[in-house]
């Protein structure tokens, strides 16, 4: 059973490289790209209806392109973000494969960081911070639609989708926060570990 | 790993490239809210929080950019760093 061959270095828990099961850096090694591009293209959008904007007549339409446009620069913003949280994941996994290797080449059984509550809790925080701003960018264009027959209706959509679209963010840098947290980790761990293993070979 | 080095090397770079477009973009763009605030313009004032906010926040995306480059530079000297550790470790172990 897995639980049996966890171990102690140094203050955190290890288990072996093969118990790992699902490959996160992995996934994140292949997606970060994509939401790198899709951050840079939105917030060219943004900026682009931006200018459109200044430039309508009808204040209407002002008002229109105004409710959804802010949703859409945080939502890129969101993407990149969401694609520095993946680079970190990407991180983690260059820290876990070259610790395996280097553990593999002094002929010793390759222990990895048991992924602690900051590894479980990161891509969670990325995923509902991004949901949050896509839901921000819907309900900008359900709002841009009431503008035209229930202005009241509107306005009192506005007040709150601005602390919305914060909390989104908010959510993201979490994510970045208990991603940078899970590399300390598991730098703390590697130092461990090096030493455990030259202790082991000096008492040999 | 000299092929690593010079990736590394090179998206460093970049990222001191990024990092300088963005100082210039926020400077721009408060150089322009001052002078539009001293009058000059004349309609730019009024359409300028329409295109001014959302170039600025091309800005902030430019930084962001520039934060996941030098991370894709880190990656790399991680990498460079296990293969060195694995390299020089056994060696040193095998001296003492």
């Amino acid at each position: 059973m897995a639980t049996a061959t966890i171990t102690h270095v140094g203050r955190d828990l290890a288990t072996p490289r093969e118990n790992e099961g699902f490959d996160m850096p992995a996934m994140a090694r292949k997606l970060w790209r994509p939401m790198l591009a899709m951050g840079l293209m939105t917030v060219a959008a943004g900026v682009v209806a931006g200018i459109i904007q200044a430039n309508l007549d009808l204040p209407l339409h002002v008002a229109q392109v105004a409710a959804w446009n802010p949703s859409l620069l945080f939502l890129g913003i969101g993407f990149l973000l969401s694609a520095v949280i993946f680079l970190l994941a990407t991180i983690l996994g260059e820290l876990r494969d070259g610790g395996t290797s280097v553990q593999q080449s002094l002929g010793a059984n390759a222990l990895i960081l048991k992924r602690p509550l900051t590894g479980k809790l990161f891509p969670p925080a990325m995923m509902m911070g991004l949901m949050t701003l896509i839901a921000t960018l819907v309900i900008g264009f359900v709002q841009a639609a009431k503008l035209d027959n229930d202005p009241g209706g509107a306005a009192d959509i506005g007040v709150w989708l601005g602390p919305l679209r914060f909390a989104g963010v908010a959510l993201l840098f979490t994510g970045v926060a208990l991603a940078l947290a899970t590399i300390v980790r598991s730098l703390r761990f590697q130092a461990a570990r090096i030493d455990q293993l030259a202790r082991e070979h000096a008492a040999s | 790993m000299d092929t690593l080095d010079r990736e590394a090397q090179t998206r460093q770079t970049l990222a001191f490239g990024l990092l300088a477009l963005v100082t210039l973009g926020w400077m721009a763009g408060l150089a322009l809210g001052f002078a539009l605030a001293d009058g000059a313009g004349g309609g730019a004032i009024r359409t300028s929080p329409q295109w001014l906010t959302p170039a600025l926040q091309g800005v902030i995306a430019l930084a962001i950019t520039s934060v996941a480059v030098i991370l894709t530079a880190i990656t790399r000297r991680i990498r460079i760093r296990a293969r060195v550790l694995s390299e020089a470790l056994p060696r040193l172990l095998a001296t003492n």
